[in-house]
């Protein structure tokens, strides 16, 4: 019989983020972006909803964006997890979704902004010849109340066309 | 919106898993991409006592073709299904041709966002069984057979069967959903789906998939299976709606004749995404478009 | 090189996109307080039990009542305790509240809260609480539901509906609706040990009038509360108000002498926060055989919630719509009554556009339903019917400063080639399936009010001027410390740029301080499109007096007038010639050479600067071209374009995004949002699964274009430009979902259209369902 871990006990917990092992202690029902903010630290990846909708929590795990929210840090262990604070060179040097979206204005307030730049780089790493439409499409998934999106999306094109030109 | 408490276990085989659940019964529940049960965690409207995790498990991950039907393992994602494969009897992989091969991205397009479709698995939502998924519209219109494991035993039950009301199937606490079998539907056959959302990702507020046989003698509907999502607790078929069809040739007079049949024959109840009349008329719609699209040849 | 006018990119954008702002819910350090709410309209407490304060805590400590007044004979006053106080009155009202280590365990703490409540009828939605013997929301203080009553006609306004050549009568609803931010409402609240002092770091938009209140609401003095916004994740008038949860978190910083935080999730913020729009217009308009709209009648109601907001109270919206209901509009005659009505449902507060939206969509949907009548097209009433004499003042007695009302509209049509879409639309009839329409709006805007403007609505609180104080430092750099509070407008950059032309440095050289007041002067915050007017103009100000004295220096250390002197780029110098000094100089003389100063000049370089204007007027024209499925009701936006006047661009990129990102919220308020409660006043919203904001697939590109009337009325020309996309954008597409389906005889006057409400109006009007496939 495989080891249960209690409710009401933090259990050790190893999360390998942006390539460092984060030894924390947490309860089965931490999720994984409770853990991130509040046991790592990593505060750059926001809560808007909880409940999958927003998308502000987007990370990368194992290469693929997903909801941190929907995901409890006990399942991520063994996983390659990124986050925002990941994505600038280890020089400062901003990642180039980063000053497309600066240079766009693709954003404003600031708060869904970690979670698109995750789910762009997500896209676009795995698939950096994705059409327009089909770009599109993966943007829905995220929700932004402050730009309107078309500079979001005029951001992540740009990117797109410098990394195939 | 944090979840209640539970005590977690992630075995690493089957045998663990049947063993968890069979010791923990009704206290525990699944939990394999979450994409569905975690949101109703953090709401605290699930409150599970134990947390099964079969994200370690191997060998529910597959697709394979066997005696005419694709077999879609539990934990199969949704992203898998936009391009399809299966594993042929002679152990080549090869991607899923056939109308099947061509309506299962059709309609896992409309599952959710790219990252649930990245997590979520085809398992978990027909285990979950929300009356409008996909998946579960897919399941109940194409017979879909539904593989279930408990310790010492497995049984098979019918999609007829499966669905029970809203959330609940006929699984028992026991039991593991392990794979589902999907018919293969031959080169006679034409299939459609058509669902109506508020927005890009949303649950649909009605679906409807379509499967008609045609003669190939005559052109004529010798079979025909309509199933719509979103007008009662799970997804319904329509049988006095698939009988205007037997004998028809597909056109647009005989897809506005059933999809009138079909409005008439769902009796769904309203909610805060649509009432009554309004769901009627949406299954008008997406029947007679279901078909429509169903109407040209296998992709 | 001018600065102001050029779309450099923002000062604020890399700590955000590097993931390390700091939002409240990244503070940390904290107990996690949650609050135990009504989970029924209206009821009487009878007990409530378990590990939570209540009001009798409050109580107890002396804490007092909001009081959110307007001086009115008409106007219901109330006293509102921080928690609910023997009765409750929406689903949502904060009754009781815990603390525990973790949010996780606040909430199993809050659950073990029992709340002993006799449920009472509750009044609900607008017939439900002006229902003759309709449950009382205030029935100790009020014998009717009305609790804000505003009336007014100008003379022979009866006389001129009688003699009109057309009438028309109109009914517009607009539903419920939540401005949304994405990072929901929290405070952080630490007390030191010693001294006793709190700092209170809260998501809002106007940190010193916040200060003011819960100093007053705890009886202490202003000088022991910091009141920090952090970076805000949106806003949009929600966090405008007081949050009776921040005043609570301050109070319990003190009595538990630890750091407590609040970080309010999404289902509170939708059940509980703050709601807008709930409003109903009836019109009915005299029109003149030249088709000019010569008489305007109108009884406005707006479903106002439980309680009133502070400072701005819940005539927001009942007097807004009042003030200014005409509109771009000339009627010669004007009659209103507007009312607020108290209901068991959350209470209102601005939410961007505030009324407007749908005085707006009741003005544009009646221009359009007139101009049939009068045989014109919806282009040619609008051109017979703006203002075009300026300054105009209207029948309320507002002016309105120089615009471009029809020139934004004949811009705007031109712009879409109209002809070239009546041909596509001609086609799309004859051969069924999705049918286009198109949809014109044209507005006025009234923004950047100081207090002239709100001492007119006799507010308890009068609001009003903005306050800079600003100062180069000795290696040159110049801060500039303001009472508007920004929240990811951009303004900070906005600042810099017109710093750097009045005193002849580099954006980069300004640093802008908001959202503190321990540093910043008392000041109103960001809303209501103020920010670039009052704090633009009052940086403006003290930038030119910092010129000036910066001008007084060179012109001592040079031996020239200092008329001669000319600032740019870092560099004072003598026109004309090459002869000059540093700026940077000039400022380690200003700290570190007094000595060299002109005599009776102050050491330092700080100066600073009020503005208060009475407000200026931003016009713009929307125009919206859907696709309407009459099968299923849903309708996609094809195309939009805007044409805006916000007078001078201190920085068109912002403004566009401004205005873009107001558009997508209209549109998404006229087709997606809407807040329900069933009969008794449950809420059925709470979800994002349930509250509808758009994605970008329900969301077209939007076009934008500018003319730039410069504002006599403000002193950088600027207007304000901050809700205007949220106030076109519903009627340009309500109309154009009216004009989709115009040849099936729909008349749809409702927001949000969903596809449900557009799918009964089409079976209402064709009687038949429409055929399945067409």
């Amino acid at each position: 019989m495989t080891e249960i871990s209690p409710a009401d006990e933090a259990v050790p917990v190893v999360l390998r983020v942006n390539g460092t092992d984060r030894r924390i202690a947490a309860e089965p029902r931490r999720t994984l972006a409770d853990a991130l903010r509040e046991d790592c630290g990593l505060t750059g990846t926001h809560l808007g909803c909880e409940h999958g909708v927003c998308g502000a929590c987007t990370v990368l795990l194992d290469g693929e964006p997903v909801r941190s929210c929907l995901l409890f840090a006990v399942q991520a262990q063994g996983a390659e997890i990124r986050t925002v604070e990941g994505l600038a060179d280890d020089d400062g040097t901003l990642h180039p979704l980063q000053e497309a979206f600066w240079r766009h204005h693709g954003l404003q307030c600031g708060f869904c902004t970690p979670g698109f730049l995750m789910l762009s780089a997500g896209v676009l790493e795995t698939r950096p010849d994705i059409g327009d439409e089909e770009l599109r499409e993966a943007l829905s998934s995220n929700l932004c109340r402050c730009t309107g999106y078309q500079t979001i999306v005029e951001a992540v094109r740009s990117v797109r066309d410098a990394a195939g030109a | 919106m944090k979840p209640a408490r539970f005590a977690y276990v992630a075995p690493d085989s089957i045998e663990d898993v049947l063993d968890a659940l069979d010791r923990f019964g009704d206290e525990a529940k699944v939990l394999s991409g979450g994409q569905s049960l975690v949101p109703m965690m953090n709401f605290r409207l699930a409150r599970p006592e134990v947390i099964v995790d079969i994200g370690r498990v191997g060998g529910l991950d597959g697709m394979s073709v066997v005696n005419g039907s694709l077999t879609v393992g539990a934990r199969v994602i949704h992203a898998r299904l936009e391009a399809p494969t299966g594993a042929m009897p002679d152990g080549r992989t090869e991607p899923l041709g056939g109308v099947l091969g061509s309506l299962l991205p059709e309609v896992a397009r409309f599952v959710g966002h790219l990252p649930i479709r990245a997590r979520g698995t085809f398992g978990g939502s027909i285990a979950h069984a929300d009356p409008a998924a996909e998946w579960c519209i897919l399941a109940r219109t194409l017979d879909a057979e539904m593989v279930a494991l408990r310790r010492g035993g497995e049984r098979v039950i019918a999609a007829a069967d499966f669905f029970e009301t809203v959330f609940t199937t006929a699984l028992e606490p026991e039991e593991l959903l392990a794979a589902v079998h999907l018919p293969i539907l031959g080169d006679d056959w034409r299939a459609g789906f058509c669902e109506f959302s508020r927005r890009a990702g949303d649950f649909a507020v009605v679906a409807a998939m379509t499967a008609v046989r045609l003669d190939p003698a005559t052109g004529a509907i010798s079979e025909a299976r309509i199933g719509v999502g979103g007008v009662a607790g799970v997804p319904v078929r329509l049988p006095a709606a698939e009988a205007t069809l037997v004998g028809e040739v597909p056109g647009a007079e005989v897809h506005a004749a059933a999809a009138e049949v079909a409005a008439g024959e769902v009796d769904p109840a309203g909610d805060l995404h649509g009432s009554a009349a309004y769901r009627r008329d949406l299954v008008r719609a997406m029947v007679a478009r279901a078909l429509a699209q169903g109407a040209g040849a296998p992709g | 090189m001018s600065w102001v006018g050029r779309s450099i990119r923002r000062v604020e954008d890399p700590t955000l996109l590097r993931g390390v702002g700091m939002f409240v819910g990244d503070i940390g350090g904290a107990a996690a307080v949650r609050f135990v709410r009504s989970p029924v309209a209206s009821g009487l407490i009878r007990a409530v039990r378990g590990p939570a304060y209540t009001i009798e805590d409050l109580d107890a400590d002396g804490v007092g009542n909001i009081e959110a007044v307007l001086h009115r004979p008409d106007y219901v006053r109330l006293a509102q305790p921080l928690l609910a106080r023997e009765r409750v009155r929406y689903v949502g009202e904060p009754v009781a509240v815990v603390v525990g280590d973790t949010a996780a365990e606040a909430e199993d703490l809050a659950e073990q809260v029992e709340l002993d409540i006799e449920p009472l009828p509750a009044a609900v939605g607008i017939d439900g609480a002006l229902a003759p013997g309709a449950p009382l929301v205030h029935p100790d203080e009020s014998d009717s539901n009305v609790m804000v009553a505003g009336e007014m006609a100008t003379p022979g306004l009866a006389e001129a509906l009688d003699r009109a050549h057309a009438v028309v009568d109109l009914e517009i609803v607009s539903g419920r609706q939540a401005a949304l931010p994405l990072e929901a409402r929290g405070s952080h609240a630490v007390t030191e040990r010693f001294g006793g002092r709190t700092t209170l770091h809260a998501s809002i938009q106007a940190p010193h009038m916040v200060r003011t209140v819960i100093c007053d609401l705890l009886g202490m003095p202003e000088a022991d509360l910091r009141v920090v916004a952090p970076d805000v994740g949106g806003a949009f008038g929600q966090k405008l108000p007081l949050a009776r949860e921040d005043a609570i978190v301050v109070w319990l910083s003190r009595r538990l002498g630890r750091p407590v935080a609040w970080i309010e999730d999404r289902s509170e913020n939708l059940m509980a926060s703050w709601h807008s729009r709930e409003q109903r217009y009836r019109l009915r308009a005299g029109f003149d055989a030249e088709a000019h709209l010569e008489s305007l009648q109108a009884d406005v109601v707006a479903n106002v919630g439980a309680w009133p907001c502070y400072p701005i109270t819940w005539g927001v919206e009942p007097l807004m719509a009042l003030a200014e209901l005409p509109g771009p509009y000339t009627p010669e005659h004007y009659g209103v009554r507007s009312r607020g009505v108290a209901s068991h449902t959350c209470p209102m507060s601005p939410y961007r556009g505030v009324s407007r939206p749908a005085i707006t969509l009741a003005l544009e949907r009646l221009m359009d339903i007139a101009a049939p009548r009068l045989g014109l097209d919806p282009v040619e009433i609008r051109r017979r019917n703006l203002q075009s004499d300026f300054p105009h003042t209207s029948p309320t007695g507002l002016r309105h400063d120089e615009g471009t009302y029809r020139e934004a509209m004949e811009l705007a049509v031109r712009h879409v080639d109209l002809g070239a879409f009546r041909s596509r639309q001609h086609v799309a009839r004859a051969a069924g399936g999705p049918q286009p329409g198109i949809g014109i709006c044209t507005f006025s805007e009234r923004t950047g009010y100081g207090t002239p403007a709100f001492a007119a609505r006799a507010m308890g609180v009068t609001p009003g001027y903005e306050n800079v104080e600003l100062s180069m430092d000795p290696s040159g750099y110049v801060t500039v410390r303001i009472g508007a509070s920004p929240h990811g407008q951009g303004l900070e950059t906005a600042l810099s740029q017109i710093v750097a032309d009045e005193v002849g440095t580099d954006p980069g050289r300004v640093r802008v301080v908001a959202s503190d007041t321990d540093r910043t002067p008392y000041g109103w915050g960001s809303f209501a499109s103020r920010a670039m007017v009052l704090a633009g103009g009052a940086t403006y100000l003290a930038a030119q007096q910092l010129a000036t004295k910066l001008g007084s220096l060179a012109a001592e250390a040079l031996e020239a007038a200092a008329d001669d002197i000319v600032l740019a780029d870092g560099r004072a110098t003598v026109a004309g010639t090459s002869v000059g000094v540093d700026i940077a100089e000039l400022a380690r003389i200003a700290h570190h050479h007094t000595q060299r100063l002109p005599a009776g000049a102050t050491p330092g370089l700080s100066v600073q600067a009020g503005y208060d204007p009475a407000g200026t007027f931003s016009n713009a024209c929307h125009v919206a071209e859907v696709d309407v499925d009459p099968d299923t009701g849903g309708v996609s936006v094809r195309r939009f374009v805007v044409v805006e006047d916000a007078g001078r661009l201190i920085n068109p990129m912002i403004v566009d995004g401004q205005i873009r990102g107001g558009v997508v919220q209209g549109i998404a308020n006229a087709l997606l949002e809407e807040i329900v409660y069933d009969e008794d006043g449950n809420i059925l919203t709470t979800s994002l699964m349930d509250y509808l904001p758009p994605t970008v697939a329900e969301i077209p590109d939007i076009e934008i274009l500018h003319l730039e009337t410069l504002s006599d009325a403000t002193v950088t020309g600027a207007k304000g430009v901050g809700e205007g996309g949220t106030i076109g954008a519903p009627a340009a597409v309500l109309n154009a979902v009216n004009d989709a389906l115009a040849h099936l005889g729909v008349e749809l006057n409702e927001m949000p259209a969903t596809p449900e409400r557009v799918r009964a109006a089409v079976r209402s009007a064709t009687g038949t369902p429409a055929g399945p496939t067409n």
